[in-house]
């Protein structure tokens, strides 16, 4: 099942989230605003001569050729002179937004648009940046690989049959849309503590210990509302199979929520897809070489996080004595709006794979249960 | 002697089938082409639209005969190419940076050559022609270090050490 343009007609209105809610944050988490990766450099540099045979070709021959080449290649020419660095500077938008154009993950920048920036008091535009294709580009390698282990746990084949395949062929779900929840889920959480944490320092106190559960709920119920019910069910069921896989992993025994702390703070992480992928891998047996230090360090990395949150439990989630539920994160928002708009009875997803195992992906609420 | 021979030159062209059409370069130079081949600009197909015998020589200001027969040898080998699929952009993403053989081997010119070809195809608006010259610099680019760019366009590197320090602590996002 692929995207339809149909499909991504919708989107939250992302300058909200990546425009405003950052300068909100300036100076509060500076990891936050260090992190903005959209906010081009200025450059007032007109047309420049390259002493090359570029210079025979208008300005849009030139986007033409450019356009067919990655970031990472851009990058590297602006690196050769003067000359070229200007041009591809000046031009950077226009080579963007045809490179975002012809690439395979053209309909990420559907969920995840360009920031937009202020062309005249009152005008705006969209803004295509190296930086934002590269934040695409990353992007959809992440989901990619993502939804190649989970379609690998799901499918359970010997490893001989699975490495010889094309990975492209093995890709679970509509892999873009977890991703583009846990994200803005995120992001804005992250405003939201922002915000929280300046009431708290202007001593409009935040004493409450259930004040950021339930912004970490209407911040999701915000979102999910949004969606179109074809795009909320398949998210649904992709959550649905993430987690259980995950749980499946961690917990091969019954009871299988054994580890659910474990599975919520990956859920609830900064970069969340980016963690859960990184433990897949350290997982996975296909890592033979690398799999022992893959898993050493991912653990590593997981205890020192927990370690921060615990520094900041008070503020996020309510104090120490707080159990952070797996159902918090997308299930419970998400069963509340499919059952007000009566969703329950649909259709299960089938994915079916040359010479393999079809899989099914479903929750409570499918037909057949 | 002049004067009958003019009249004579003009006779000779109305004699040529229609289905043969004389292009002039920038150099003055004259070729001769098919028809259906000199259609695959859409700037010639337009400007023949309507009319069903052309029994002038269509001047290509831009486009000395040298390019000019580069061109045509082009348009000759693909005369027969299927007309572009409806949904051009999924066919184009799908195939990025690939170049058919033929048309690779086509594209061994010198740079300035290479170039050159790219403004014509523009100008007489050969699309696939316009998008192989493209993607071919393109190759040129891809998966190469900044040295090696400068020695493939011959760039001279006008960078102090510091200025090449600068940039690359620019680009460190993109560093994996």
């Amino acid at each position: 099942m692929s995207l339809t343009r149909r499909d991504l007609q919708f989107s939250i209105n992302p300058p909200e989230s990546l425009g405003i809610a950052f300068p909100l944050l300036e100076g509060i988490f500076r990891v936050l605003a260090s992190a903005n990766p959209f906010i081009p450099s200025a450059n007032n540099d007109r047309h420049s001569f390259t002493s090359t045979y570029f210079d025979i070709l208008p300005v849009e021959l030139q986007v033409n050729i450019f356009r067919h080449c990655s970031y990472y290649d851009l990058l590297n020419l602006r690196r050769t002179s003067h000359a070229f660095k200007s041009l591809i500077d000046v031009n950077e938008s226009s080579i963007v937004r045809e490179m975002v154009e012809l690439c395979e993950f053209h309909e990420l920048s559907k969920l995840f648009p360009p920031p937009k920036q202020k062309v005249a008091p009152d005008r705006m535009r969209a803004f295509y940046s190296l930086k934002y294709i590269y934040f695409l580009s990353t992007s959809h390698t992440l989901c990619s690989e993502l939804a190649y282990h989970l379609a690998e746990r799901a499918i359970n084949p010997t490893l001989e049959t699975f490495l010889r395949r094309e990975r492209k062929e093995l890709t679970l779900f509509n892999r873009y849309y977890v991703y583009y929840f846990l994200y803005f889920t995120h992001l804005r959480l992250d405003s939201a503590r922002a915000t929280l944490a300046l009431d708290y320092t202007s001593h409009l106190l935040l004493t409450e210990p259930t004040t950021l559960l339930t912004t970490y709920l209407n911040i999701q119920r915000e979102i999910i509302t949004t969606l179109p019910s074809s795009v909320l069910i398949t998210i649904h069921h992709g959550m649905t199979f993430l987690v259980n896989t995950m749980r499946l992993s961690l917990s091969p025994e019954p009871p299988h929520n054994h580890n659910d702390v474990l599975v919520c703070s990956l859920l609830r992480s900064h970069m969340a897809l980016n963690r859960i992928h990184e433990y897949f891998l350290a997982d996975s047996g296909t890592t033979r070489n690398g799999g022992r230090n893959l898993r050493k360090a991912f653990m590593e990395k997981m205890q020192r996080e927990k370690e921060v949150a615990e520094l900041r439990s008070p503020i996020s989630f309510g104090g120490q004595d707080y159990q952070p539920k797996v159902k918090e994160t997308w299930f419970q928002v998400a069963k509340e709006e499919m059952e007000r708009r009566r969703l329950a009875g649909h259709q299960p997803e089938l994915y079916t794979f040359r010479g393999l195992p079809s899989v099914r992906l479903g929750c409570q609420l499918c037909r057949d249960g | 002697m002049s004067n009958t021979q003019a009249p004579a030159t003009v006779k000779k062209l109305t004699l040529v089938p229609t289905r043969l059409l004389t292009l002039l370069s920038s150099d003055s130079i004259e070729k001769k082409v098919a028809r259906d081949v000199a259609e695959r600009s859409i700037l010639i197909k337009n400007m023949l639209e309507d009319c069903a015998e052309f029994d002038q020589a269509i001047p290509i200001p831009n486009v000395t005969s040298s390019v000019l027969t580069k061109v045509i040898e082009w348009c000759e080998h693909h005369k027969n190419d299927p007309a572009p699929a409806a949904d051009e952009k999924v066919d184009s993403r799908k195939k990025s940076t690939d170049i058919d053989e033929w048309d690779q081997k086509f594209m061994q010119v010198d740079q300035e050559m290479l170039f050159e070809i790219i403004l014509a195809a523009n100008y007489l608006d050969i699309k696939p022609l316009l998008d192989v010259g493209c993607k071919t610099v393109a190759n040129m680019i891809k998966g190469k270090s900044p040295e090696e760019i400068r020695e493939t366009f011959n760039i001279q590197n006008d960078f102090t050490p510091e200025e090449e320090d600068q940039i690359r602590r620019e680009n460190q996002w993109a560093e994996e």
